[in-house]
């Protein structure tokens, strides 16, 4: 009796089990379904926002490539109607600054002339004066020259005359009597010679210079 | 006259000084046992003084073989050459061996003795000789008359001495001035 006892009782907990295990199945399966509808309907909702937001940024971008074109096109035309401006106005003031120029050097080579002229007007007028100054010096000195440096300097000079056609004179007889000697010399033969150192033996004999 | 006469040997001092010298070589040469007087002769003198000393020896009677008195006349011979005066001339040429010769016989004959020259050579002498003997100097020679004569020329004196004037270079006899130095 026991063991059909426990036989029912287990039966009847088996029976249970298996009851829960399978409403959890379906419940589980339910919500498993639920979730894949809310999945499916969160992506459908995503790729809507998405592509709202790409079909707008593709807006924008466009946009804004042509406002940037719009802005590139007027900036060109602002730079070359500046650069044209700045043009002209560098030529005009180079044109401005060549007249100028112009206009100083010819003042500066008119006041170079004039001072120039002016300069060399005084400096003549210096040179008139120094030279008349130097003349009358000269002058002077000449006058003194010749009252008391020339007598004296004529004294010297036919001093000095004389004092070297002395030596000349003396040159020329040292050169004469060199000459003769020599030539006289070399006129007397040998022979000559030997009679002359002979006959000076004789004389010295004669005065006694062998005793 | 002195028997030594050595005036075929030498005239001048120069030559007197090397005749010396090689009669001291002979007589070096005299202490060689192998001395042989002819060969020794021939080294050291020339082939005519050689002749004149072997004449000289004999004339001397100094035998060849005799050694001692060999020896002894050579030393007379140095002394003798030491004690022969000097004559220092001055003359105007440079003398020949035949005016040295020829002077040395004047000596020997007028004064009679031998004596050697120191002969200088100064043309401005013109001619005649200058004499230096025994501290005793002579100018005889034809320069001083010859300045005398060129200075009276250069002074343009017209009156030159006759004597003077007429005296040739040829046969002019030079006067001598003689001065007495002490030496």
């Amino acid at each position: 009796m026991p063991v059909l006892f426990f036989q029912i009782f287990t039966l009847v907990s088996d029976s249970a089990l298996l009851i829960f295990v399978i409403y959890y199945f379906f419940k589980f399966r339910n919500k498993e379904h639920e979730i894949n509808i809310r999945e499916k309907k969160i992506d459908t909702d995503y790729h809507q926002v998405v592509d709202t937001a790409l079909a707008r940024e593709r807006k924008i971008i466009d946009d804004a490539t042509d406002e940037a074109g719009q802005i590139i096109k007027n900036t060109q035309y602002v730079t070359n109607e500046s650069e044209q401006a700045v043009e002209q106005i560098l030529q005009q003031i180079a044109n401005d600054i060549k007249q100028k120029a112009s206009g100083e050097a010819q003042n500066f080579t008119q006041n170079y002339q004039d001072s120039l002229k002016q300069l060399s007007d005084q400096s003549l007028s210096d040179f008139t004066a120094v030279v008349a100054n130097l003349k009358s010096d000269l002058q002077k000195q000449v006058s003194e020259f010749h009252a008391s440096l020339l007598p004296a300097l004529e004294k010297e000079i036919e001093e000095y005359k004389k004092e070297r056609l002395a030596e000349t004179d003396k040159t020329i007889n040292n050169i004469i009597q060199k000459v003769s000697m020599e030539v006289f010399n070399k006129s007397i033969s040998t022979t000559d010679h030997q009679k002359l150192i002979i006959e000076s033996l004789d004389k010295a004999k004669k005065q006694g210079i062998f005793e | 006259m002195d028997k030594l006469d050595l005036s075929n040997f030498f005239t001048t001092k120069y030559e007197a000084q090397d005749f010396a010298e090689r009669i001291s070589q002979i007589i070096e040469r005299m202490y060689d046992a192998k001395f042989n007087v002819e060969q020794v002769f021939a080294d050291t003198l020339s082939i005519q003084k050689k002749d004149k000393f072997i004449e000289l020896l004999r004339n001397n009677s100094i035998p060849l073989s005799d050694t001692s008195k060999l020896k002894q006349f050579m030393n007379d011979i140095l002394e003798k050459i030491s004690k022969i005066p000097v004559l220092t001339l001055t003359i105007a040429f440079n003398p020949t061996q035949e005016t040295l010769e020829s002077l040395s016989s004047w000596c020997t004959l007028n004064i009679g003795k031998q004596l050697v020259f120191d002969i200088n050579v100064d043309p401005n002498l013109i001619g005649g000789a200058v004499i230096l003997y025994g501290g005793k100097y002579y100018d005889f020679s034809a320069k001083p008359q010859f300045e005398k004569v060129l200075e009276e020329i250069l002074n343009n004196k017209t009156t030159v001495a006759p004597a003077a004037s007429q005296n040739t270079p040829q046969n002019s006899q030079p006067e001598g001035v003689a001065v007495v130095a002490n030496t």
